[in-house]
């Protein structure tokens, strides 16, 4: 048995709102793991949002914690999102950063199948840039929590009103554990 | 199918200068991303020292770098812009100051998309050094672009801080994460 599968994976040919929305994820793998690599044609800033929902869930049933540092000389912030309807604030390159540069994500989803537990994630993104001002770029550490006993078989990132452009890609791994 | 697959581990030998992961791996060119794993010493005697790396052998200014960095009980962020080389003054790495001589210090680096032709090749990683008489260690979260939407085809790890090399025993694998 393969510890590694590919559950899916997307890359845009061209500008789409919506990066991924897959769907009827089987639920015969112990974890979920997801790697992204994104950029936003958001204008006027070098960085915004991406956000995540299981299930198609749009309720106030996401939790977040976050380690930010938008890279000064200065010491990183964490800050909490309770009741939301999304996880929010994944770093997402946006139209002023550096050309061609894309943010990164992983993204850990924990036994997303079982029906007796929340869902714990584990949430890496990060914003490069070539400029090393306060803010034009930025890293976050982010532990989320999903209020649901069910389990996960769709995955939506998306963001707000902006669109993601060509060539970003997420790709979800099905993780197995010993047999 | 395998997805994740080691493509090489290289262990040195001797205190060597630098090792180089180049496009002559069998299986290079059959994956969206890499991973390297980093358990490694630098040869200095007197202080730590840094790892750091360059793809393609460009010794321009193309590197930026953006991390979180912690060590004892110092929090901070940190942006370097257009430098030479990956990770210049970070990665702090085990070396002649540390206590233990047996401490290497780990590192793991995603390098994303690293054939893509209209992407720049963005890395992600985490770096941990914690000196062997526990009095001081280091944790750094770090995020980093080359300027460069070129196809990998060598990946240069190094020691700086001066002419210091890698020490014998230090050991990196190179990992092939596919995405089909």
């Amino acid at each position: 048995m393969a510890v590694w599968n590919v559950v899916n994976h997307t890359e845009l040919s061209s500008g789409n709102a919506t990066l991924i929305d897959v769907t009827s994820i089987s639920s015969s793998y112990d974890h979920l793991y997801l790697m992204a690599s994104i950029r936003s044609d958001k204008a006027s800033t070098t960085r915004t949002n991406s956000e995540i929902q299981f299930n198609g869930d749009t309720g106030n049933n996401y939790d977040t914690c976050h380690l930010y540092s938008g890279g000064g000389n200065v010491t990183p912030t964490s800050y909490k999102q309770n009741g939301v309807d999304s996880f929010d604030d994944i770093e997402t390159a946006a139209a002023d950063c550096l050309a061609d540069t894309f943010s990164s994500l992983e993204m850990w989803i924990y036994n997303y199948s079982n029906t007796t537990h929340f869902k714990q994630c584990l949430l890496l993104s990060a914003t490069p840039d070539n400029n090393a001002t306060e803010h034009k770029g930025g890293i976050k550490v982010t532990s989320g929590l999903w209020s649901n006993t069910a389990a996960i078989d769709r995955i939506k990132i998306f963001q707000g009103s902006d669109d993601f452009v060509q060539y970003s890609s997420v790709t979800i791994y099905g993780i197995n554990g010993a047999v | 199918m395998v997805v994740r697959k080691a493509l090489d581990t290289k262990t040195f030998g001797s205190d060597q200068s630098s090792l180089i992961f180049s496009n002559s791996i069998d299986g290079w060119s059959d994956y969206e991303h890499l991973e390297l794993s980093f358990n490694i010493r630098g040869t200095r005697t007197d202080s730590s020292t840094y790892t750091d790396i360059r793809f393609n052998g460009d010794t321009g200014s193309n590197y930026s770098t953006r991390r979180i960095h912690a060590s004892g009980s110092n929090l901070y962020g940190q942006s370097a812009a257009s430098e030479a080389y990956m990770f210049l003054n970070k990665n702090q790495t085990a070396a002649g100051d540390t206590a233990d001589s047996s401490v290497y210090s780990y590192g793991r680096l995603t390098i994303y998309d690293y054939l893509h032709a209209n992407k720049n090749t963005t890395i992600s990683e985490d770096w941990s050094t914690l000196l062997g008489d526990l009095s001081y260690g280091h944790c750094d979260r770090v995020t980093g672009v080359w300027d460069n939407t070129a196809a990998l085809t060598t990946i240069q790890i190094f020691e700086t801080s001066g002419s210091y090399n890698v020490k014998r025993e230090s050991t990196v694998t190179l990992y092939g994460i596919k995405s089909s």
